[in-house]
């Protein structure tokens, strides 16, 4: 795999397992490079199966899955495996083996010199806060859930890989640990410029962490699009109840104004106040309420959206979520 | 004739019948872990046939001792060692290749798969994460080999095999209990050193944090 971050696409791929039962039935989008990607679905839905096709751990019966544009099946699966980070949801971190030892695995098993790994290791743990001075000599049953999972997490991180799989991997954590988890993952994997796919049933999680979200319904694929797009235009009545399925709450905390400015109606009259688009709408519609305005106008990238009526961004995000 | 005066006229009978004893049994213990090991790592490959093997271990472990003495003894046409370590040989392979089998097969799924996908190989999920992890379990097949090995090696008397079945045979035909305990008692002490040995290799071996 090259330096940057690589795109992956999925082309008409579907898989039936021996059992006759269809995993996937002609399943196509593109997961644009160095972004975030959330595969959301029920339970069975096909989404760890489509994470695992990419690091060839299950393979499709028909339909192609790319890395760099280069197909997975003409690639060396150990080779690929260890080009590739991977975090699943118990973490999976070898018991009997300390934290340092479980990070340094794949920087080893490419064959790094000594000091190498010893870098390797130092630095994917600082990364993922989890300091090696502190925590390297611990045994994964001497560490709590989160620090088990960073443990994990930088052991996907530590060869510098340009593509992670994360499948679930907070869903073991408490609700306060996963939510600073998901901040950091998102902070880290930026920083890092990787591109990311990330397996979640959690749409908090989605909204919280993917650029993209990959809807996905009994290995058909439902819709893809932004946070945005799949909070306030689901493409049909699976992503609609979807959708339907998020609080209000949601999407005040996780939508910007700007997101939802090209949705509302520009209506007529005075304004006099000014919101920059890169507010979320709670904290935008708190700022209304506190100035008594009912007509705003919103700063976007330098040109001005608007008017537009304090009401019609209730009635939008009302009309999501029935 | 006092204990001591009775141990100390059979003192040396007592130390040849006891290396014929561990001879026996190191070499019959030897054999099998050469063979029931590997076949154990191999049969986790190829869960159907490992069925199919541990159920027939299971069937040879049903014959009564005597029995399955006499009928190698007939089928090989020897007396001795020779159908003595094939039948010890027969009984300790259950417990070796069962627990082998059973121990790499509680390598956590989640630790399995994590392994496999970060880019190991087969080998190395073997060697650096199952067999570490089996240890423990393994070994226990191990002690209880070991342990049914040295008790049941004192029937191998009765075919001419030697070792301390001797005393216990020679017991019994002059009905002298001091004569039975000779045998009885050094087998006993034995089996249970072999199986501390055992259970301090395995603590040894064992990695920490491991099941």
């Amino acid at each position: 795999m090259s330096d940057r971050a690589p795109e992956v696409s999925f082309s008409g791929v579907s898989l039936r397992y021996p059992t006759g039962v269809q995993a996937l039935n002609d399943v196509t989008f593109t997961v644009p490079a160095g972004s975030i990607c959330a595969l959301m679905g029920g339970s069975g839905s096909g989404k760890t199966t489509l994470l695992k096709l990419v690091n060839r751990m299950e393979r499709a019966c028909t339909g192609e899955v790319c890395v760099a544009g280069q197909p997975v099946v003409s690639a060396d699966a150990v080779m690929l495996r260890r080009s590739i980070g991977y975090v699943i949801q118990e973490g999976g971190l070898f018991p009997h083996w300390s934290a340092e030892r479980n990070v340094g695995l794949v920087p080893r098993l490419l064959g790094c010199d000594q000091r190498t790994c010893d870098d390797l290791v130092t630095s994917a743990m600082e990364l993922a806060r989890i300091p090696r001075a502190e925590f390297g000599q611990r045994r994964p049953e001497q560490l709590s859930g989160g620090q088990r999972q960073r443990v994990a997490i930088a052991r996907a991180i530590a060869a510098q890989p340009r593509l992670l799989l994360l499948d679930e991997p907070f869903g073991a954590l408490d609700p306060a640990i996963r939510a600073e988890m998901q901040d950091e993952l998102r902070a880290l994997v930026k920083r890092l410029g990787c591109t990311v796919i990330l397996v979640t049933h959690d749409i908090a999680e989605a909204f919280a962490v993917a650029d993209r979200i990959v809807l996905i319904d009994l290995g058909r694929l439902v819709q893809v699009g932004t946070p945005v797009e799949i909070a306030l235009t689901p493409s049909d009545a699976v992503a609609t109840a979807f959708t339907a399925k998020q609080s209000l709450e949601l999407r005040l905390r996780h939508l910007r104004l700007a997101d939802v400015a090209q949705h509302l109606p520009i209506c007529t009259g005075d304004t006099s106040a000014e919101l920059s688009g890169e507010r979320a709408i709670a904290d935008a519609l708190g700022a209304l309420a506190h100035a008594s305005g009912e007509r705003f106008t919103v700063l976007h990238q330098g040109s001005r959206l608007g008017p537009f009526e304090r009401r019609a961004v209730w009635d939008l995000l009302q009309r999501g979520a029935a | 004739m006092t204990w001591t005066d009775f141990l100390a006229a059979h003192a040396s009978d007592l130390a040849w019948r006891s290396g014929e004893h561990v001879a026996l049994c190191a070499s019959t213990l030897a054999a099998a872990c050469l063979i029931a090991l590997p076949l154990g790592v191999w049969l986790t490959r190829l869960p159907r046939a490992a069925g199919s093997v541990l159920g027939l271990c299971s069937v040879i472990q049903t014959v009564p001792s005597l029995a399955l003495l006499g009928f190698l003894m007939v089928l090989t046409g020897r007396i001795g060692w020779v159908p003595s370590v094939l039948a010890l040989f027969l009984y300790a392979l259950l417990p070796i290749l069962r627990n082998t089998i059973v121990g790499l097969g509680t390598t956590p799924p989640p630790v399995r798969q994590a392994a496999v996908a970060l880019g190991m190989t087969a080998d190395q999920v073997l060697w650096q994460v199952s067999l570490p992890l089996a240890m423990p379990v393994v070994i226990a097949g191990l002690r209880t080999a070991a342990v049914w090995t040295i008790g049941t090696a004192t029937l191998c008397a009765f075919i001419g095999a030697g070792g301390l079945g001797v005393f216990i045979n020679r017991g019994i035909e002059t009905v002298d209990a001091r004569m039975v305990l000779l045998g009885v008692v050094p087998a006993a002490a034995l089996a249970l050193s072999v199986d501390a040995m055992f259970a301090w290799c395995g603590r040894r071996l064992t990695p920490a944090g491991g099941t």
